[in-house]
């Protein structure tokens, strides 16, 4: 193990990649507080530019916006009540009131720590979980893989929009749309229609700046407009208040109890950081000896949800780099750039390439290390970086996402794939549909199609093979309770809001 | 994927606020286009249903007809919700109507703008793009409309055509002006 890690290390602490990890935390850190663009979206555009880079340089890069940006969107969550991440929106609860009373910078501060402290806590599970969990994975054949995959699909359908019928919908839409291009066993086309360009399927970087960027601003300017207020109740100015030991030792524990939630959340598939934040924060708020304080400026209550969303971050590279499987649009969109870079995440990955896995684990933690140095400048000039009007970013945006488009195949037929993409990710936001969970589905339908194929030539085209083995009938059981409880979730959801509103 | 999550909220199709009409929509659109896949694309863009080739899209297309039916009868069985007319708020409806038209207006631009960068090339589609945009989100300062985007394309060009090594697409049109001093380097347009 040792020599591995000093393999990896070699690989990992050059000089290329250590400016790429601060670079990447800038980039992610400026961009993350800016209310309006998260971490994905950051990460989305910025993938594109990697295509002219070397691998390593770039997954540093990607891996430092990604921490970054989580930490970044605590910056206006704090100082303007207004989370530049969705994952941040639990850290403002606390935050803002203690902005309010004078201690802003001490809550960003706290919010640092936190965040420093529940990453490398993750990273180091992370470093010791992923190597057992990908030999196990070895055992795995084609039926388990693939029923294993359908786990996934089901699971993220259920929690990546606002119904588990309306994810699974997206989830089917996913599907079909990966079946368009070269059949990957006999080359024959596949909904095609005689494009050309149709033959190698979509481009997956341009549905992802189509779906997750120029979606989001289509549908944030739907809804309110691109006006000029970004901020909110803009403070007048930094205060000096600063963080003490005492207080950093008061909140240990449920800096503590946090990681460890965000990285069990991480590590699961479907549930991410906002989850996590929130699950941090109750656990901070019900254990705490003064739970009337939380909401009204308590330091624990920014530590615990900075803590369990950075937390989230390393775990959730354990599904995919053992299993293949992005269990977050992040990783979605961290796996696309390992595809762009010709990696493929999954267990041979582990074998194949131990000392390249392990290496981007370091660069992970390294970003940790790394992410003080970027972030204390930030919070001095955290107020001005946020007050750009999102009438001027827009468009600049709009133009970046034709650019990013553009350029990693130089193929002007995907910037016309990014705005249809874009116009499909509108659509589906005004009509309740998930996104993610389309571009999950399209990501890991073509991995399910071989599996299943494989397995049923296997098996002479018997489908109990899917059920035959404990591992794969396991998977499958899981998957028709998932289905029984997620709707019976909301068969009661959906009876309280009939009780709730013929009360009323 | 609860990094898309609200606040962790689930609502179920049924739920009654407001979402039913959007459910209905959403369950016929799914009905639809599964029947399409299976009775027009996969037999003549594909294969004979059955064949392994046909697997995925089959999966597809069955379960958006399976799930398209169940939400249908989920938010079907739903009474639609009356009495309460919702709450006008002329100020916030103003907001919300310029909203609609900036983002129409946006969808617009991005459409033209794909086609245009075909046509006239990477940096004069950029520009005219960029400054229309400007002024449809409201911006009236000229100096900005007209700046802005130089600054921006410069940073891009500077970027990805001397720093990176790739092309910008100069359009079929092949300015002279853009051509001549070599500065755009080869076009890279699909026909």
């Amino acid at each position: 193990m040792f020599e591995l890690l000093a393999d990896a290390a070699s690989l990992a602490f050059t000089i290329e990649n250590v400016i790429g990890v601060l670079i990447g935390l800038m980039l992610g850190a400026t961009l993350g507080a800016i209310p309006g663009l998260n971490g994905t979206m950051a990460i989305a555009l910025i993938v594109p530019l990697t295509y002219f880079w070397q691998p390593l340089f770039s997954i540093a890069l990607l891996m430092g916006c990604w921490k970054g940006s989580i930490y970044g969107g605590s910056i206006t969550a704090i100082l303007l009540n207004t989370p530049g991440t969705p994952e941040a929106a639990a850290t403002a609860i606390d935050g803002f009131p203690l902005q309010q009373k004078g201690q802003g910078r001490k809550a960003l501060h706290m919010a640092l720590f936190a965040s420093v402290v529940g990453a490398i806590i993750s990273d180091v599970l992370l470093l010791g979980a992923s190597g057992p969990i990908s030999t196990l994975a070895l055992k795995f054949g084609p039926a388990e893989l693939a029923m294993l995959i359908l786990f996934s699909l089901v699971l993220v359908a259920g929690t990546g929009g606002e119904s588990h019928l309306k994810g699974l919908i997206s989830t089917m839409l996913g599907i079909l749309i990966a079946v368009v291009g070269l059949d990957p066993m006999t080359a024959q086309r596949r909904m095609t229609f005689d494009i050309l360009e149709l033959d190698g399927g979509f481009d997956l970087l341009a549905m992802l700046i189509g779906l997750l960027v120029l979606s989001e601003i289509i549908n944030q300017i739907w809804e309110g407009g691109a006006r000029d207020d970004y901020a909110g109740d803009a403070p007048k100015g930094l205060d000096r208040s600063r963080l003490t030991f005492a207080e950093i030792k008061d909140s240990a524990g449920v800096i503590f109890r946090s990681s460890m939630i965000g990285s069990f959340c991480g590590a699961l598939p479907g549930v991410g950081a906002i989850t996590a934040a929130f699950l941090g924060y109750d656990q901070a708020r019900m254990s705490s000896p003064t739970p009337e304080k939380f909401g009204k400026g308590e330091l624990r209550g920014v530590a615990a949800p900075e803590a369990a969303n950075n937390a989230v971050c390393g775990s959730a590279l354990i599904p995919l780099v053992t299993l293949g499987i992005p269990g977050s649009l992040s990783v979605a969109v961290i796996m696309g750039a390992f595809m762009v870079h010709g990696v493929s995440p999954g267990p041979m990955l582990m074998i194949e390439h131990r000392e390249l896995v392990y290496a981007l684990f370091l660069l992970l933690l390294l970003s940790d290390i790394l992410l003080p140095l970027v972030a204390l400048p930030l919070v001095a000039v955290g107020q001005r970086l946020v007050a750009i009007p999102k009438k001027y970013l827009f468009p600049v945006i709009v133009v970046l996402c034709g650019t990013g488009a553009y350029s990693t195949h130089q193929s002007l037929f995907d910037v016309k794939v990014m705005v249809g993409f874009a116009i499909l990710g509108f659509v589906m936001k005004r009509f309740q549909l998930s996104p993610a969970a389309l571009l999950i589905a399209f990501i890991l339908a073509p991995m399910a199609e071989i599996y299943i194929r494989q397995a049923l030539r296997i098996s002479r085209g018997e489908l109990s093979v899917f059920v035959a083995s404990p591992l794969a009938g396991g998977f499958a059981l899981a998957t028709v309770a998932l289905f029984g409880w997620s709707y019976y979730r909301g068969r009661r959801a959906s009876r309280q809001s009939a009780h709730a509103r013929s009360a009323e | 994927m609860g990094d898309d999550q609200k606040n962790g909220s689930s609502r179920h199709p049924t739920d009654m606020s407001g979402g039913r009409d959007k459910d209905l929509a959403v369950a016929v659109a799914s009905l639809a286009f599964g029947f399409l896949v299976l009775a027009v694309l996969i037999p003549q863009s594909i294969g004979p249903i059955g064949s392994n080739t046909t697997i995925l899209a089959l999966i597809g297309a069955v379960g958006l007809v399976v799930f398209g039916a169940v939400l249908g009868l989920a938010a079907y069985r739903v009474r639609p919700v009356g009495g309460d007319s919702p709450k006008t708020d002329a100020s916030g409806d103003a907001v919300r109507k310029s909203g609609k038209v900036q983002a129409v207006g946006l969808v617009i631009g991005a459409v033209i703008y794909a086609w245009a960068l075909e046509w006239i090339g990477f940096l004069p589609a950029s520009y005219l793009t960029l400054a229309g945009l400007l002024l449809l989100m409201g911006v009236r300062s000229v100096l900005i409309v007209l700046v802005l985007p130089v600054v921006v394309l410069l940073a891009i060009y500077l970027g990805i055509d001397v720093g990176l090594g790739a092309s910008l697409p100069e359009g079929r049109l092949e300015w002279p002006f853009l051509t001549q001093s070599g500065a755009i380097g080869t076009e890279h347009f699909h026909v």
